[in-house]
């Protein structure tokens, strides 16, 4: 009898032991696979994004490397990678470029007025607010380019375009 | 992200040469800074740029080159010029390249006016 038991519990022993084997094989993708599909979700989301950002998995677990413009493209990037199923968990090494400088409002505003002069357009009034460039007045739609021009090589912040285009 | 959206713009500027290159979306804008290698190579910029937003209103783009020493040079014309008499000025200068570097201001390669500022496209 005894005999028999310890039969029996070493039988109830292996079916235990392939249970978990099997669990364990149906864990989930592994490591290689769960990176493509972090990759593919970035993909999915924005190309560009995708092509700034390096991924690597290790038990689960996803690192992303690269340099980003912006907080809101890392942590866009991390939301995509923990939304992938079967990610433990993301590792956020991404770095965020160094913002942009931009000049005070009088410099842009005289960079523009020497811009609108250098390419010869008449009719255009330029207002710099808070590093924004606003145009406003009438201009030929042969000008238009030239007028922006100006307005975007005196490096602002933004050009609001708000010409009446004839 | 607005990299998606200009990614013919940023492939161009990516592909034609222009250098100190930076690009970086910021407050909901997508700075392009660098140094043009021509006049030509600018204008082609800004030729997408304008294809991409038509009347240029969305207010997400601050598209700012400059164009090499030496890739820039202006002429002005002269009373009896034709754009095939002041391509012969510059080596390796065609009238149909000051011409196409001009369309803003020349609608008819024929017809230029005396005090027009052409831009002279490097060879």
């Amino acid at each position: 009898m005894q005999v028999r038991m310890s039969r029996h519990m070493v039988t109830a022993s292996i079916a235990v032991c392939l249970i978990t084997l099997l669990s364990a094989c149906k864990r989930g993708p592994d490591d290689a696979t769960l990176t493509a599909n972090v990759k593919s979700q970035l993909a999915a989301q924005s190309p560009a994004l995708a092509s700034m950002v390096n991924v690597e998995t290790k038990d689960g677990v996803v690192t992303l490397t690269g340099t980003v413009d912006n907080d809101s493209a890392k942590s866009q990037a991390e939301q995509a990678a923990k939304s992938v199923a079967s990610v433990k968990s993301v590792v956020n090494n991404l770095t965020v470029k160094p913002p942009i400088t931009v000049s005070d409002d009088t410099k842009i505003k005289s960079a523009v007025e020497a811009g609108l002069a250098k390419y010869n357009v008449k009719g255009v009034t330029a207002d710099v607010t808070d590093g924004q460039v606003t145009l406003t007045g009438e201009i030929p739609r042969a000008k238009l380019q030239d007028a922006m021009k100006a307005a975007n090589e005196a490096n602002p912040k933004k050009v609001n375009n708000q010409l009446t285009i004839k | 992200m607005l990299r998606d959206k200009y990614q013919s713009l940023i492939a161009m500027a990516e592909g034609s040469g222009v250098t100190e290159l930076e690009i970086q979306e910021q407050d909901n804008v997508l700075h392009i800074h660098g140094t043009a290698p021509s006049e030509a190579v600018k204008q082609q910029l800004w030729d997408e740029y304008n294809r991409l937003d038509p009347d240029m209103r969305s207010g997400d783009v601050v598209l700012s080159l400059e164009v090499a020493a030496g890739g820039e040079e202006f002429y002005t014309v002269q009373p009896g010029d034709s754009l095939s008499k002041i391509a012969t000025k510059y080596k390796g200068v065609t009238w149909q390249k000051i011409f196409e570097a001009n369309r803003d201001q020349i609608k008819n390669p024929d017809l230029i006016h005396p005090g027009q500022k052409l831009r002279i496209p490097t060879a």
